[in-house]
């Protein structure tokens, strides 16, 4: 059996990986400066909390590519032969989790505030000699926080759907849609500014909500991973049509009358088996060493198949070959 | 403009139907920079929370600090930003010797209050006595005051004490400008303090 090499990735998208670690650390450098910037005149506007929420969350996906850049292409070892591609899928899960419980948390805290009419008060600050209210110097700090991440969502975007890293794409998406939050808590600002009190709690609720739902949604996707769901694309839920092409390319051959394929993913990448009804037994191992070339040949994901002769595909198989 | 009171000398007296020191200063000031009559109404502090709720009172006062509670949490009521920032020293009387560690030591205080709870938290015992000068004991007190009375700071000194008022929660318009207010004054609330705590 072939061991994960480190070379896992052609050398056309060692380039794309290369800038993808770069926006990804740009991305934290700049969520810890809007993290900061959003400490510094947090308030006790329920928005504004929200909002800070998100972005330290936001922290955990860069986070996550990052270490799983460093630790997916290691070697598998005797301990851990299939390698540590894994350690995304399992990283993931903890962030759409804590997403998911925060945004929840913070749900209950803002309707909890808005049933029972907690009216938001936010101070002045002194600066240069001029009092001004806290909730003004909010709104520069939630610009801050919300449209750069707008752009980095952008250039992420075309990087994952290359990669084919999942980690990757959720980031970008969540980054793409901050702009929606920081807006939501200008808007509940804004609305204390003008006198309406629940204008606050209303913009966080709506904030966690989106923060709950980006958890549930990551959520979904890294269990389906985990449960070695077939092969899907990175932007939808659609099952990756490698697996028909692959399928097709075995089932082909002039030397196979019937293929059972099955597929996983590990990361970026696919391991998988598949057992073939050889019409002509003669020579089979060289056949298959020929089959196995011609996989890998397809494209870069497929990672690991074995490739099993067999005198008859199980019957009870809902799986198609 | 209606102040809710709070009895808590020297910021706050309310004794003979007169109300006067510090914070009650400072008010009369700022009603009339609005053009306003405050008129003040003493109570509990829970009593005048509950009032700030209803609406039936404008601004609360009653020597409260960052730590105050029910006040500084901000839950019951808006607080404002520290408008004086003051800390306790302290002194022995004179010929008595220097230490520069509280823990087991009695320290005379005015009363038990926010003071004598944080000379307890650095290990020390407070006494209440009724007059700190005459004190023969180690006393806490401003600095000036030990100066004025000959006994000698020690150089042991408690934490910061963060003075503020409150205001009705919501109410941001009027909470601005009453920090402004009192941002203006400062120079003025140091004053009062040293006149009200000589």
């Amino acid at each position: 059996m072939r061991r994960t090499g480190s070379a896992e990735l052609p050398p056309g998208l060692k380039q794309t990986m290369t800038k993808a670690r770069r926006l990804e650390w740009l991305t934290i450098a700049y969520l810890v400066s809007a993290v900061v910037l959003l400490a510094l005149v947090l308030g006790s506007s329920q928005a504004m909390k929200a909002a800070w929420a998100e972005d330290l969350l936001s922290l955990i996906p860069p986070i996550a590519f990052l270490l799983a850049a460093r630790f997916n292409s290691r070697p598998p070892t005797e301990r851990f032969p299939y390698g540590f591609h894994r350690t995304v899928s399992i990283a993931y899960l903890c962030s759409a989790l804590a997403l998911l419980v925060m945004g929840a948390y913070l749900l209950v805290e803002s309707i909890v505030k808005l049933v029972t009419a907690e009216y938001p008060t936010i101070n002045s600050v002194e600066i240069f000699g001029q009092t001004v209210w806290l909730g003004w110097l909010m709104l520069p700090a939630l610009a801050w926080s919300g449209l750069p991440a707008v752009f980095l969502g952008r250039a992420k975007m075309p990087l994952a759907e290359k990669l084919h890293d999942k980690v990757l794409y959720a980031d970008a998406k969540m980054n793409k849609a901050d702009w929606l939050t920081a807006g939501a808590a200008m808007v509940g600002v804004v609305g204390i500014g003008f006198g309406l009190w629940w204008a606050d709690a209303a913009a966080a609720a709506l904030i966690s909500l989106d923060i709950a739902k980006d958890g549930a949604s990551n959520l979904r996707r890294t269990v389906a991973d985990l449960m070695d769901q077939a092969p899907t694309t990175v932007d939808e839920d659609d099952e990756d049509p490698l697996r028909g092409k692959l399928a097709a390319m075995l089932r082909d051959l002039d030397w196979v009358e019937e293929v059972d394929l099955r597929l996983r993913e590990e990361g970026q990448v696919y391991f998988g088996e598949a057992l073939m009804v050889p019409s002509d037994e003669t020579n089979i191992t060289a056949k298959i060493e020929d089959a196995l070339e011609r996989a890998r040949g397809l494209d870069w994901r497929i990672h690991e198949l074995a490739l099993t002769p067999v005198r008859e595909l199980p019957e009870t198989d809902e799986r198609t070959g | 403009m209606r102040v809710g009171i709070v009895d808590y000398a020297p910021w706050t007296r309310t004794e003979g139907g007169r109300p006067s020191g510090i914070e009650v200063e400072l008010l009369k000031g700022f009603a009339e920079e609005l053009g306003a009559e405050a008129s003040f109404f003493s109570g509990t502090t829970p009593e005048l929370l509950e009032a700030a709720k209803q609406g039936e009172v404008d601004v609360l006062v009653g020597g409260f600090t960052s730590t105050s509670p029910g006040v500084s949490e901000g839950k019951e009521a808006g607080v404002t930003g520290a408008y004086l920032t003051t800390r306790f020293v302290v002194g022995v009387p004179p010929g008595a010797p220097a230490f520069d560690d509280l823990s087991g030591r009695e320290i005379a205080v005015e009363r038990i209050d926010g003071t004598a709870a944080l000379l307890k938290e650095e290990g020390a015992v407070p006494v209440p006595v009724d007059d700190l000068s005459a004190a023969e004991m180690p006393v806490a007190a401003y600095p000036w005051q030990l100066a004025a009375w000959g006994f000698e700071p020690t150089g042991v000194e408690l934490p910061e004490e963060e003075h503020v008022m409150a205001v009705p929660l919501g109410e941001n318009g009027w909470l601005v400008e009453l920090e402004r207010f009192l941002r203006e004054h400062r120079g003025e609330a140091e004053e009062l303090l040293r006149e009200e705590a000589p």
